[in-house]
C-alpha cells in the first residue's frame, strides 16, 4: 500500500436511510358542505418515520372540517402497510420495524373515503436509532482513485438536508470520525446539489472558518444544514464546508506559514471530518472573546476577510450534543483486529453515555481531561506525559520511545527488530491518569510497520501500528492514543458540562 | 531527506555576522536575531522578556491570541531553537526560517492531522495538534552552542 498513510476515512453503504420523505398533502379539497360541518382531509403524523428493527411508534390522525376546525380522529380509519416485510401496521396506527428497508402507510376514513398522504418508514439497518455504524476500511473513491489508501481510519456515513427538508437530502459517506475535534466538516466538492445549505453570516456579512491541523489548514464558509446521524436528526446545524467556491481564496492570516491547503478530498484524505470530541464547539469562549483570534473565524464582507469573534452558540457544534436525547456523550465500540490487520472492520457509534442500555458504562474507568485542551497524562518509559489524548482521528499509537526503530522508509511509523535484525513485535505497558487522578493500565502491541504493510495489499486496520511522537530536546511531549487503541474495547467520550457515570465532564472512558 | 541543511547553516551563519549583536530576538530558526519590530509584526507577537543562560538567550514573547513562543538565540545572535504552545499556530514560514520547507516535505505525507516529526541530523521538530491548542517545538543540532543540551529546550 502507498505508504502515503491517509488518516482514516471508511465508508457505510447506508442505503437510502435517510430521511424519510413526505410531506402530507393536505389531500384533496372539500367535498362541498350543506352547512353541516363535515369532514373534509385527514392528515398522519409524523410524515415521515425512521425506525429501528423492533421498534414502534404510533401513527396520530388529524381530520379538518369544513369550518376549518381541525381534530383528532380516532375511529373508523384504516391503516396499511405497502412492504409488510420492513414494516407493518395495526388497527390502531402503531407502526413496527420488521427488516431494513422503506415502506409507505397509507391512512384511509373508511367512513368519509378519504385518504391521507402517505406516510414513508424508513427502517434502519442499525440496531438502534442512537446509534451510527462506522468502519475502517480504505476511504473515499476519490482518495483511491487518487493512488492513496486510507490507514487506521474510522468513517462513516452522514446525510446533510437543506433546513427544514426532509426530501432534499444527500448522504455522504467517508466522513472521519474523530475524538479529537469538534464540528462537521465536510468537503465543498462532495455536495453534488440534492441538499442546498444555507450561509450563515456574522454582522450581516458572511462567516468563514479556517481551521489549522498540525499538517495543513483548511477553509470555507460555515453553513446551516439538518444533519442525519444515524437514526436522528439535528435541524440547522452549523457546519464547516471546505473548500467552497463562495468562500474563494484563504486569507493569509489562515494560509501563510500554516503548511500545505487540505480543501480537496485527496489532500484532506476524507470526504470530511464528525468531530465528536469532548467540547461542545470546536472553538469555544476562546473565539468569543476579544481579540478576535486570526486563523479562525473570519467575516467576509465584499471588502474582504477580516477575523471576527463569534458567539459560541453560532461556532460549528459538536453534533451529538445537539441532538434532543442521548446528548451528553458518544461511545465507540469496536472489535478485535487479528494481526497484521484487515481490509475493513466495522463497528458502532453510540450517541449518549449512560442513557441507554446500548450506551451504559460497563466496569469502564472515566478519566477527566484538562478542560481547556483536551489533554490527560500518560504515564510511560517513567515519565508523565502530560500532553496525552485519546484520539480517533490519528492513526497509530504515537509515543516517544528512543530504544524502538523508526521505520527507514517512513519515518512517521515506528520498525522494531529484534537482536538478529528481524521484525518484531514489542509488548508494552502504559498507565492512563485523568485529572481527576483516576488511572487506568493499558497494555498494548507495536509491530513493524513495514511488515503490516507488506502484509497485503488490501489491508487497512492495522492493530499494533506506532510511531514516534518526536520529543523534541526537554518540551512537553504527549502519547496520542490513535485508532488501535480503540479496536476490541469501548470507548466513551463525556463532553464537558455533561455528567455521567458519577463523572463530570469533559471525560473519557474505556474498558 | 533533508540532506542539504549543513549548507543552508553555512549560508545563515555567514548573514548572521553581520547582524551580530543586534538586540531582542524574533528571528526564524537558523536566522540571526533581527529587528525585533519587523519579526514581531510578521508573528502578531510581543516580546516579553530576554533571559540570559549560561551559553544562550531566551526570548520570549506571546501571540496576540494568547500563545506563546520562546526563541533560543546564542551569543553570537544565532536562533537554534524555537518552541511554542497556546492555542493558534504561529506563523511557521517565519518562526522556522529556511527550515519551513523541511516542515512542508513532512507536511505533505499526511501521516497524521495530529502530529508532524522530523528527526534528521539536520533538523528536529515536533508539532502536535491537541484537540485544543497546539504545542511545537524545534531546534537545528549543528547549532546548539558547546555546553548546551537539547533537554535545555523547553
Amino acid at each position: 500500500m502507498s505508504l502515503a498513510a491517509w488518516r482514516a476515512v471508511s465508508v457505510i453503504g447506508r442505503a437510502s436511510v435517510g430521511f424519510a420523505m413526505l410531506l402530507v398533502a393536505a389531500c384533496g379539497g372539500g367535498s362541498g358542505s350543506t352547512g353541516a360541518v363535515t369532514l373534509v382531509s385527514i392528515a398522519a403524523a409524523p410524515k415521515s418515520i425512521s425506525l429501528n428493527v423492533g421498534a414502534t411508534q404510533v401513527l396520530s390522525v388529524t381530520g379538518t372540517y369544513s369550518n376549518g376546525a381541525m381534530a383528532s380522529v380516532t375511529t373508523g380509519l384504516g391503516f396499511s402497510s405497502s412492504a409488510t416485510g420492513v414494516a407493518t401496521v395495526d388497527a390502531s396506527g402503531v407502526v413496527a420495524g420488521v427488516a431494513p428497508g422503506t415502506a409507505q402507510i397509507d391512512v384511509t376514513d373508511g367512513m368519509g373515503g378519504f385518504s391521507a398522504a402517505p406516510v414513508t418508514v424508513a427502517v434502519l439497518a442499525s440496531s438502534a436509532a442512537n446509534s451510527l455504524p462506522v468502519v475502517v476500511d480504505q476511504g473515499p473513491a476519490v482518495l483511491v482513485a487518487s493512488g492513496q489508501t486510507a490507514t487506521n481510519t474510522l468513517f462513516a456515513s452522514a446525510t446533510i438536508c437543506t433546513p427544514g427538508s426532509a426530501s432534499a437530502c444527500q448522504t455522504i459517506d467517508h466522513l472521519q470520525i474523530d475524538t479529537g475535534s469538534t464540528g462537521i466538516q465536510i468537503l465543498s466538492a462532495v455536495l453534488t446539489g440534492a441538499a442546498t445549505t444555507t450561509p450563515a453570516s456574522v454582522n450581516g456579512a458572511p462567516l468563514r472558518e479556517c481551521v489549522q491541523f498540525a499538517d495543513g489548514y483548511t477553509w470555507g464558509s460555515v453553513v446551516i444544514a439538518d444533519v442525519q446521524l444515524g437514526g436522528r436528526t439535528i435541524a440547522s446545524l452549523p457546519i464547516h464546508l471546505i473548500g467552497d467556491a463562495a468562500a474563494g481564496t484563504a486569507p493569509s492570516s489562515c494560509s501563510t506559514g500554516a503548511g500545505p491547503a487540505e480543501n480537496t478530498v485527496a489532500a484532506f484524505g476524507a470526504n470530511g471530518l464528525i468531530g465528536v470530541g469532548n467540547f461542545l464547539q470546536d472553538c469555544g469562549a476562546y473565539c468569543a472573546t476579544p481579540p478576535a483570534p486570526s486563523a479562525a473565524y473570519y467575516a467576509c464582507p465584499s471588502s474582504g476577510c477580516l477575523p471576527t469573534t463569534l458567539a459560541v452558540t453560532q461556532q460549528v457544534q459538536n453534533p451529538v450534543a445537539m441532538l434532543a436525547a442521548d446528548n451528553n456523550g458518544i461511545v465507540i465500540g469496536l472489535p478485535s483486529v487479528g494481526a497484521p490487520g484487515a481490509a475493513s472492520v466495522s463497528g458502532t457509534l453510540y450517541f449518549g453515555v449512560g442513557t441507554q442500555a446500548d450506551n451504559a458504562p460497563s466496569s469502564a474507568a472515566f478519566l477527566t481531561v484538562d478542560p481547556a485542551t483536551g489533554t490527560l497524562i500518560t504515564n510511560f518509559g517513567g515519565a508523565a506525559l502530560t500532553g496525552s489524548v485519546i484520539d480517533s482521528g490519528s492513526n497509530a499509537y504515537f509515543f516517544n520511545d528512543s530504544s524502538i526503530a523508526v521505520c527507514a522508509i517512513n519515518s512517521s511509523f515506528f520498525c522494531p527488530v529484534d537482536g538478529s535484525g528481524a521484525p518484531t513485535n514489542l509488548a508494552l505497558t502504559a498507565t492512563l491518569q485523568g485529572i481527576n487522578g483516576v488511572t487506568a493500565a493499558a497494555p498494548f502491541t507495536i509491530g513493524n510497520a513495514n511488515s503490516l504493510f507488506g502484509a497485503g495489499a488490501n489491508l487497512t486496520a492495522f492493530p499494533t501500528l506506532g510511531g514516534p511522537n518526536g520529543s523534541v530536546g526537554g518540551s512537553i511531549t504527549g502519547f496520542d492514543w490513535g485508532l488501535p487503541f480503540f479496536f476490541s474495547r469501548s470507548v466513551y467520550i463525556l463532553f464537558e458540562a455533561h455528567t455521567a457515570a458519577a463523572t463530570a465532564g469533559p471525560a473519557i472512558g474505556f474498558d | 531527506m533533508q540532506t542539504s541543511i549543513p549548507a543552508r547553516v553555512t549560508a545563515t551563519a555567514a548573514i548572521g555576522l553581520a547582524v551580530l549583536w543586534s538586540h531582542a530576538s524574533c528571528a526564524g530558526l537558523g536566522e540571526p536575531v533581527g529587528s525585533i519590530a519587523t519579526d514581531e509584526t510578521a508573528l502578531h507577537a510581543t516580546a516579553l522578556a530576554v533571559t540570559p543562560a549560561q551559553s544562550y538567550d531566551v526570548h520570549d514573547l506571546t501571540m496576540s491570541g494568547g500563545a506563546s513562543i520562546r526563541e533560543y538565540a546564542t551569543r553570537a545572535g544565532m536562533v537554534f531553537a524555537v518552541t511554542w504552545s497556546g492555542r493558534g499556530m504561529p506563523d511557521l514560514s517565519v518562526l522556522l526560517g529556511g527550515y519551513y520547507a523541511d516542515y512542508l516535505r513532512a507536511a505533505n505525507r499526511h501521516a497524521s492531522r495530529k502530529i508532524v516529526s522530523i528527526a534528521t541530523a539536520g533538523l528536529v521538530l515536533h508539532i502536535v495538534k491537541l484537540p485544543r491548542g497546539f504545542l511545537g517545538a524545534a531546534y537545528v543540532p549543528a547549532l546548539i552552542p558547546a555546553g548546551t543540551s537539547p533537554q535545555d529546550i523547553r
